[in-house]
């Protein structure tokens, strides 16, 4: 993945991402309020998605590698307290993976309405 | 996490770091160390949980699938990204797999597995360092090959036909071939996948 620019303007478009793989869409949202490190990552994803997609390292450090190379993710250089904090890469999400991430999810809940509007989902009260 | 009442933490992380080096070096520099530790902490809760052989065949599978396709996407960029890129690799592995069966009917000579193998070798690392060094190794013993095949040809008859030593040894001579063809699209393979690039 690398980093997609309009032509005229330079700007990129966070629509030219999607659709995003779960796994690069669950990165984004774990790093959406904080910074985190590897292993936070890979606990929150477990966490939120009910321990389905449990990451193993391969897969977490290709999925962060493409994500810091295409610019939605980069590293952060603040380093919190703790001498094994201190050893970890932290990762935070960049102006362009928010608009990334915020656009993947109107894709997803335009999905779910559709499906909620062909009765297959239950219609929200 | 502690390492108490495991009695080879550093066996298992010397192995894995071993294991990474299916990467390439510069993907190894900059993740290996934070891949290791997240490596420690999954087989220590694999091991509180009690499926370590699980959690081995898991990492070892989630290992070779994304470091393969890491290299697959580092080829692509290498060409541009463009999709034909990996076509001349990926032909050249199909053959080299038939190529290999034919092979082994044919002579049954340890010398041109080997060759085919290492020829194997250097199409999949079409653009690494060693593909030099590969194919002339792989080179030179396809000729201990083809020199067995001469000397000492036990290729296999088909029913009805011609039994004689001569036949067999021409018949031995076939597998060489096929291998030798395999080198040469190995040696091309880079220089194909430019020109379809180019066009």
């Amino acid at each position: 993945m690398t980093m997609r620019r309009r032509e005229d303007t330079g700007e990129e478009m966070p629509a030219e991402y999607l659709p995003l793989t779960e796994v690069a869409f669950e990165i984004l949202l774990v790093l959406a309020d904080s910074e985190r490190h590897g292993y936070a990552i890979m606990q929150e994803v477990e966490l939120s998605t009910g321990g389905r997609l449990a990451l193993h390292p391969g897969t977490l450090y290709r999925a962060i590698s493409r994500l810091v190379s295409s610019g939605l993710i980069r590293e952060s250089d603040r380093h919190p307290d703790g001498a094994e904090d201190r050893r970890r890469r932290y990762y935070a999400l960049t102006e362009l993976g928010r608009e990334v991430a915020i656009a993947e999810a109107r894709r997803l809940a335009s999905q779910v309405k559709t499906a909620r509007v062909k009765n297959l989902l239950p219609a929200t009260a | 996490m502690s390492h108490r009442n495991d009695p080879r933490p550093q066996v298992a992380e010397a192995t894995y770091r071993f294991l990474l080096l299916l990467y390439p070096r510069d993907y190894r520099e900059r993740y290996a160390g934070e891949m290791t530790e997240l490596f420690r902490y999954c087989r220590e809760r694999a091991r509180a949980r009690g499926g370590e052989l699980r959690f081995w065949l898991a990492t070892l599978f989630d290992l070779i699938s994304n470091s393969l396709l890491v290299r697959l996407s580092r080829l692509r960029s290498r060409f541009g990204g463009h999709p034909f890129a990996v076509v001349p690799a990926a032909g050249s592995g199909t053959l080299a797999v038939g190529a290999c069966c034919a092979a082994v009917c044919c002579t049954g000579h340890a010398a041109l597995i080997g060759s085919l193998g290492i020829t194997g070798a250097a199409i999949g690392t079409a653009a690494g360092p060693l593909r030099p060094l590969i194919l002339g190794v792989s080179g030179l013993m396809l000729l201990v090959a083809w020199q067995l095949a001469r000397t000492r040809g036990q290729g296999f008859t088909l029913p009805g036909e011609d039994e004689s030593r001569r036949g067999r040894r021409r018949r031995a001579r076939l597998g060489p071939m096929i291998a030798a063809a395999l080198w040469l699209v190995a040696l091309a393979s880079p220089l194909l996948a430019e020109l379809l690039h180019g066009h």
